[in-house]
């Protein structure tokens, strides 16, 4: 199962799972925040695998 | 999504501009986009001594060791506003602090205990952020006049700026509309020049040259802040940007390019200006908003001469 966090969110995704895909059900902006899988930051159009571990960073300062 | 230059894996998309880039590529975007910056708004030069505010945050961290990669030989400068809640001060000084020292850059810390005796919480009101903002542009201006920097730059990106545009658009703050620009010359002897060399790098990009660089940032916002309604802007202009790549850029420049429509606002909000008379700074009453501050009448801040471009916070 892929393991996605995002701040204090978490998800587990059973199936490979394109990340726009991810990004769009989940209604997060893909222009503000960078994906991560497996410590490499990818673009929109990767796939997470079942095993990957994925963090998602929001990117707007809140200060 | 493979480098449009080298068909290495990307690490972005940059869809306002149709191809992705790889680490390396990206890279060299950074600092070519920075010095672009510099450059076509007449920034600085390598020949300037050049002072970098820095928070702790991702933009003004990534901001200082792009100019030191690019040969400007910064000198950083943080201000300690004392802010203990959360030790928000504390760690965001750690953090600049070992960011300095990583990179041998030198580093200036004020303080605003060593002005006003404690820290900007003392000042017995829940709402920090006018006072505070006041003194930190006070202390921070003073130090780069006294320290004879040629100019001061912060880490605003475009997302700032399309935001702060946007917010002064839908209020028709025509003097603000006046004044913001990715450079605004030192108009006194007392103010120095400020820049922003981040103008034509998104928030997100911006983001992605701190990480890769591996730099490490302060990533909880002032427990103090409200920065809601800029958050609430910029959101909007990244859901307009994902429809439609570039608006962001184009909203921005273009209005560069129409801003001597508001000519002649700036300089008539100047008329009248006296100096303080305790230090120098340009205000309209006998002491500068600063000085009235320390001097314990900040019951009463007086009007502060408005230098900047935006509400403040
Ligand atoms: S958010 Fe307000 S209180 Fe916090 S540092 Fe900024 S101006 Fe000061
Ligand atoms: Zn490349
Ligand atoms: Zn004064």
């Amino acid at each position: 199962m892929a393991r996605i966090v995002m701040e204090d969110r978490v998800w587990e995704v059973k199936r490979r799972m394109n990340v726009l895909r991810f990004l769009q059900r989940e209604g997060i902006n893909p222009e503000e925040v960078l994906v991560i899988i497996n410590g490499k930051v990818v673009t929109e159009d990767a796939v997470m695998e079942p095993q990957d571990q994925v963090k998602i960073l929001w990117v707007l300062s809140r200060g | 999504m493979k480098c449009k230059v080298c068909k290495r894996p990307a690490v972005i998309n940059l869809r306002a501009q149709n191809r992705g880039l790889c680490e390396g590529c990206f890279d060299r975007y950074v600092l070519d986009r920075v010095e672009k910056a510099i450059k076509r708004f007449k920034m600085f030069t390598r020949k300037e001594k050049v002072l970098v505010a820095v928070s702790g945050g991702k933009d003004s961290l990534g901001l200082w060791d792009i100019l030191a990669r690019l040969g400007y030989n910064p000198t950083g400068l943080f201000v300690d506003m004392g802010i203990h809640r959360h030790g928000h001060s504390e760690r965001s000084r750690k953090v600049v602090e070992a960011f300095a020292r990583s990179r041998g850059l030198e580093l200036i810390v004020e303080s605003l205990a060593d002005w006003w005796g404690k820290g900007i919480e003392e000042i017995g009101r829940r709402v920090l952020c006018p006072t505070c903002g006041m003194a930190k542009r006070y202390l921070t201006n003073r130090t780069a006049v006294e320290g004879g920097f040629h100019v001061l730059c912060t880490g605003h990106n475009l997302d700032d700026e399309a935001a702060v545009l946007l917010s002064n658009t839908l209020n028709w703050q025509v003097g603000y509309l006046a004044r913001q620009s990715p450079v605004l010359e030192a108009w006194h002897p007392r103010l120095t020049r400020k820049a922003k060399p981040l103008v034509l790098l998104t928030e997100r990009e911006s983001a992605l040259y701190t990480i890769l660089r591996g730099i490490e940032y302060m990533d909880e916002p002032c427990p103090y802040s409200r920065g809601a309604t800029t958050l609430v802007y910029k959101r909007l202009l990244n859901q307009v940007e994902w429809r439609s790549p570039g608006t962001k850029q184009r909203f921005y420049t273009l209005f560069l390019k129409n801003k001597g429509l508001f000519e002649g606002v700036a300089r008539e909000e100047r008329e009248g200006l006296k100096e303080c008379e305790r230090c120098g700074q340009p205000t309209w009453e006998g002491l500068c908003a600063f000085c009235r501050f320390v001097e314990g009448s900040h019951g009463d801040r007086g009007r502060e001469v408005p230098e900047g471009d935006q509400v403040r916070p």
